[in-house]
């Protein structure tokens, strides 16, 4: 980065906000302590949804490589997918040189609809070196974000949240950052969102109005003083914990009841067989209260479903169909309910905002055992679906004649895939990225984000920035925005049909920090779209009315 | 400088109470007051008296247990005699005397963990799985470990029964090794994780083979009285069984286990008995089986944190202890409850003080709470179905609360009890810890059955009326509440914030005097028990409250 945008970074980040260059602390003049906030912020809307796949998935039956299929065959035959026949692979793309084709499982016709579609990119081989074949160990590399003998007490998501929102959560939520950083659906608390100090970044829920009632019937007050010991942290951290799901129940509740989901029917149950504990779709009411958060205006930027049953040491398979079964049930799961929740996001108009994929701690061998399953494996295909990607398979098929001990080898490091989130889908600068620890992994980065993100110093660059709170709003909102030039300034409010329904501002404005309040309440309730316009640039913000 | 240095003089109303917190699930007032007067030593004595072994569970539309020869009654699946299994533990740990017996079998049960809903269809073997631990709660945890292996139960949740030659399964091998024995250490090479290696799990996996469930119950571990698995084969000679050389690396002295009394690829059933042996002991040589062991009991009975200085001055020693006395459990117990560093008083800074710093799990809160309050459940012998569903209730709390009791997520156990860095903090996430302030309402409105009878209820004003020395002045009672209640000094705002918002409303001492006097008097107990279940809910739903 050269040295007018850091100076631009540290004009806009205010003084007490310390960069480094090579090591050299910059002290920037204090402009407007409003800017340290928004610039903290990521700029844009987008969202991530990661979805863990708990217990190391067999890699090498959701995704077959389909020119070796003698060998895939050979090395697992009382669990191999067949080559023909009404159960047979679905070949995903013939356009693919030979390296590349694969099948996907059967189950999986809502993934190959939607590759079909350009929404699904398939990331092949994906691992880190001398990976460790223990659950917890492993697990807790991919979300600490290290190398296979490093520690860190925080999460890579965890990092890059603390970077944008430094000093969690001591001022949270507040008006310009109303939602939890990261929310995980269900009830623990995931190391990925875990900081170096303090409490985790991400809040659990598994359901927010019943959370709501929960947290608003219990409690008293909390000490105010604690003793210096052991048991005084452990009070402190509980504290944190209840004062942070005390700021939060009122909003996820408000957020969920403005949000709904479309019409859209999420899969309930595996159309065949599997043991009976496996028919239900973990997946599915996850994402579906996640497209309902979405709806009802929640800003949160990242959430994390996790999903179990993996672990497939015995019986993966049915021992009468070697396409039905635990495993199968769990691809289907997958699929069927990310092809869901990407078209009722459509129905929302929210599809172009959201990104997701599927990780596990690591694949499984590629030999089949006795017991009809897998033993734990290296390196396994990632799934990435969203509606701006750049769609294909990454990585070659790995080659079954020259395994590694039994084991697919690694081709793609995780934090290469990982850091195309940061990077290309939330426009994370350099600093950030360092701060995630991913800094080595930018150049070579699988590169499946097509429309890639300005950082905050490129948006800055155009000019720009625009909120509204409150939002959802029941009758006024006020409209904040922010120009680093002036310049003349058109403010439009529209619905969704596109009618204009009211200008709020077209006239030369200066540079610098300006709000006005809007009040809404003459209008129906519903979705308003607002529009700056200023030079050749603009920037729009969705407002939720709801009387 | 941590020490084990043994204190010395009786233990006093606190130390005693900090000994039974940890030790047990919870103290009665009672046993608080017997220990106060005794020294360390004594104390620890009366922890470790051999207790009966429980009555076996009874299936109550049969009238017996189910214990070979008896079985379950017909109407009654596997889950539903899960549930009773899990119900019938859970009452010998509210039962119990001020005894170590019952939280040691938690303890094993959080070091190797079982999956209840593994071996559902079989429902002896979690019952022989709960008994093997509890045979050995207070004694050899290497005969312990060996038992282990070739437990029913262990068999089918780790896939040991799937372990045969030439079809290698190395589930229960690696978790062996990982879980309950030498534990995983740094990784310095692809396949090395310093206390053992891959290759180790792969031979490791070979001495194991061809073992397999006996659901005939016949084969009985003669030590333990308990049924086991059995050898693969026709009961003289082995046929499933590895009998090739089996070679570790130098995280176990290049040990070379061989097969005794081969006869062609088979050998005798003698001889994978022998092997066994031969695989314990090398594992139990090595010096990080020890050490790991009373990382464990350290992190149960201590604290989660383990520094540098805890590693060198406590575990060490306690480590070498143990295997001085040949695995013997109770002697490391015994120097670290009668220890300095147990008691706080090994530093004067008090920031590493560990006294009230354990997060109670959620067995500790329900239990606890049942045992401290000295609460009525319906009776076993007489009120056995009501029994049950209690506790088929209380089970359902325990999940809201984070604990999915016998039943934990990963093979590795309950999070609090393995996961880095946070352990215990995995209690506390905005949903548990509001459930657990939840359980306090429940516990003052009271559990019912479908016909509304009453299985479990806090009557506060009972209690108080009943323990307290002299209710009416408010002072005198908080400070005894706060005693019984909460493991740590409160400051004297948060002590009146408990005596003057909320016991007393505000208004004047006496007030509350002559409310309680008029209460005596006339027993309409309606004005003191709005304010005692105000304040039984405060207390209950604080952060403090938490804590053990």
């Amino acid at each position: 980065m050269d040295r007018r945008d850091f100076a631009r970074i540290s004009a806009l980040l205010g003084s007490g906000m310390l960069l480094k260059l090579n090591g050299v602390p910059l002290y920037a003049a204090e402009k407007d302590g409003f800017l340290k906030d928004i610039a903290m912020k990521s700029l844009n809307d987008r969202v991530l949804i990661l979805v863990e796949l708990h217990g190391g998935n067999d890699g090498l039956n959701m995704v077959i490589p389909i020119d070796q299929y003698g060998n895939y065959y050979n090395l697992r035959p009382n669990i191999a997918i067949p080559q023909t026949g009404s159960r047979q692979y679905i070949p995903l793309d013939m356009t693919q040189p030979d390296n590349k084709k694969v099948g996907l499982h059967p189950d999986m016709t809502g993934a190959k609809v939607m590759y079909d579609n350009g929404h699904l990119a398939v990331i092949q081989n994906v691992s880190y070196a001398n990976s460790n074949g223990s659950h917890f160990r492993s697990r807790d590399i991919w979300h600490m974000g290290v190398d296979y003998d490093q520690y860190e007490s925080s999460g890579w998501m965890g990092r890059y949240l603390e970077h944008y929102y430094p000093g969690y959560p001591t001022n949270y939520p507040n008006p310009t950052t109303p939602d939890p950083l990261a929310i995980e659906i269900g009830t623990g608390v995931s190391l990925a969102f875990h900081r170096d100090e303090g409490i985790p970044a991400g809040l659990s829920i598994q359901d927010p109005n019943a959370f709501y009632n929960l947290i608003n019937s219990v409690g008293t007050a909390s000490p105010i003083n604690f003793p210096d010991t052991h048991a005084g942290e452990e009070i402190e951290y509980m504290m944190q914990m209840e004062q942070q799901a005390n700021g939060y129940a009122q909003r996820l509740k408000d957020v969920y009841d403005a949000g709904a989901n479309s019409a859209t029917v999420y899969p309930d149950l595996y159309p065949f067989i599997a043991p009976p504990g496996a028919l239900n779709n973990p997946l599915a009411p996850q994402l579906k209260i996640i497209a309902r958060l979405l709806a009802g205006g929640i800003g949160t930027k990242v959430f994390l479903c996790r999903i179990g049953g993996f672990d497939t040491h015995a019986n993966q398979v049915e021992t009468s169909n070697t396409t039905m079964g635990k495993h199968a049930a769990l691809m289907y799961h997958i699929s069927s309910a990310m092809k869901a929740f990407y078209d009722d996001l459509q129905n929302l108009g929210l599809a172009d905002r959201v990104m997701a994929m599927t990780y596990s701690e690591f694949g499984r061998r590629a030999t089949s055992n006795s017991s009809y399953g897998t033993d734990h494996g290296n390196a396994a295909p990632m799934l990435v679906f969203g509606t701006c990607l750049n769609p294909g398979v990454y990585g070659e098929n790995p080659d079954l004649a020259n395994l590694q001990n039994g084991n697919i080898p690694m081709q793609h490091d995780y934090r290469q895939v990982f850091t195309s989130v940061i990077k290309d889908w939330f426009g994370a600068t350099d600093p950030a990225i360092t701060q995630v620890k991913f800094e080595d992994y930018v150049e070579n980065r699988v590169d499946y984000v097509q429309c890639k993100a300005l950082s905050t110093t490129e948006l800055f660059k155009e000019n720009l920035w625009m909120n509204c709170y409150p939002n959802p709003s029941s009758s006024k909102t006020t409209v904040e925005y922010y120009l680093h030039k002036g310049g003349h300034v058109e403010i439009d409010v529209m619905d969704l049909t596109g009618r204009s329904v009211a200008t709020l501002v077209d006239e030369n404005t200066n540079e610098g920090k300006h709000s006005l309040d809007f009040n809404l309440s003459q209008f129906q309730s519903g979705t308003y779209i607002f529009t700056l316009k200023t030079n050749s640039v603009s920037i729009t913000k969705k407002v939720i009315l709801q009387k | 400088m941590a020490s084990l240095t043994p204190i010395t003089g009786t233990l006093g109303v606190q130390n005693a109470a900090h000994l039974l917190r940890r030790a047990t699930f919870g103290p009665r007032l009672q046993d608080i007051q017997a220990f106060s007067n005794l020294t360390a030593a004594a104390a620890f004595n009366q922890l470790i008296q051999p207790q009966l072994p429980p009555n076996l569970p009874i299936d109550f539309l049969t009238g017996t247990d189910w214990v070979s020869p008896n079985v379950p009654h017909p109407n009654h699946g596997g889950d539903t005699i899960s549930e009773f299994t899990s119900g019938w533990w859970m009452e010998n740990m509210r039962a119990s005397g001020p005894n170590l017996t019952e939280r040691m079998v938690w303890f094993y049960h959080t070091h190797i963990p079982l999956i209840i809903s593994r071996v559902e269809n079989k429902e002896q073997f979690s019952l022989d799985y709960l008994r093997l631990l509890r045979f050995y709660a207070l004694g050899d945890y290497k005969a312990l470990a060996k038992a282990i292996c070739i437990d029913n139960s262990m068999l089918i949740h780790l896939d040991g029964n799937q372990n045969v030659k030439g079809n290698p399964q190395e589930n229960f091998g690696r978790e062996f090794l990982e879980l309950f024995t030498v534990g995983k250490g740094s990784q310095v090479g692809p396949t090395d994780y310093t206390n053992f290696t891959e290759t180790d799990v792969k031979a490791l996996t070979k001495v194991l083979t061809g073992w397999g469930t006996d659901t005939s119950y016949q084969t009985i571990d003669p030590i333990t009285n308990i049924p086991t698995g059995k050898v693969k084969g026709n009961g003289t000679m082995s046929s499933q069984h590895d009998v090739t050389n089996k070679q570790f690396t130098a995280a176990f002295n290049n040990t070379l286990i061989q097969t005794t009394g081969v006869l062609g690829t088979n050998t005798t059933v003698q001889g994978v008995y022998q092997e066994l042996d031969d695989l314990i002991d090398m594992i139990f040589n090595s010096p990080h089986t020890a050490k790991n062991i009373c990382r464990r009991i350290y992190r149960e009975f201590v604290y989660f944190d383990i520094t540098p200085e805890i590693e060198t001055d406590i575990i060490g020693p306690l480590a070498a202890t143990l295997e001085q006395n040949n695995f013997q459990i109770t002697s490391v117990l015994q120097v670290l409850f009668a220890s300095e560093h147990f008691y706080d008083v090994d530093s004067a800074p008090t920031n590493d003080n560990n006294i009230g710093a354990i997060i109670k799990s959620p067995l500790d809160l329900i239990i606890g709470s049942i045992r401290l309050f000295d609460l009525d459940v319906p009776d076993q012998t007489t009120d056995l179905e009501n029994n049950y569903t209690l506790y088929s209730k209380l089970i359902n709390q325990l999940d809201s609360q984070g604990l999915p009791f016998f039943e934990p997520y990963d093979v590795a156990g309950y999070d609090a009890y393995f996961q880095v860095p946070d352990f215990q903090r995995y209690w506390i996430s905005s949903n548990y810890l509001a459930n657990r302030y939840k359980f306090a309402e429940y516990l003052i409105d009271g559990f019912t059955n479908g016909n509304s009878a009453v299985l479990l209820k806090l009557d506060f004003v009972l209690f108080v009326k009943d323990n307290c020395t002299n209710p009416g002045d408010s002072l005198s009672l908080m400070q005894e509440l706060v005693s019984w209640m909460i493991p740590i000094q409160l400051t004297p705002e948060r002590f009146n914030y408990f005596k003057d918002t909320i016991l007393l409303d505000n208004l004047s001492a006496n007030n509350w005097t002559v409310e309680w006097i008029t209460y005596i008097n006339t027993n309409d107990d309606t004005n003191v028990r709005v304010q005692l279940e105000n304040l039984a809910l405060a207390m209950m739903q604080s952060p403090e409250y938490q804590l053990y």
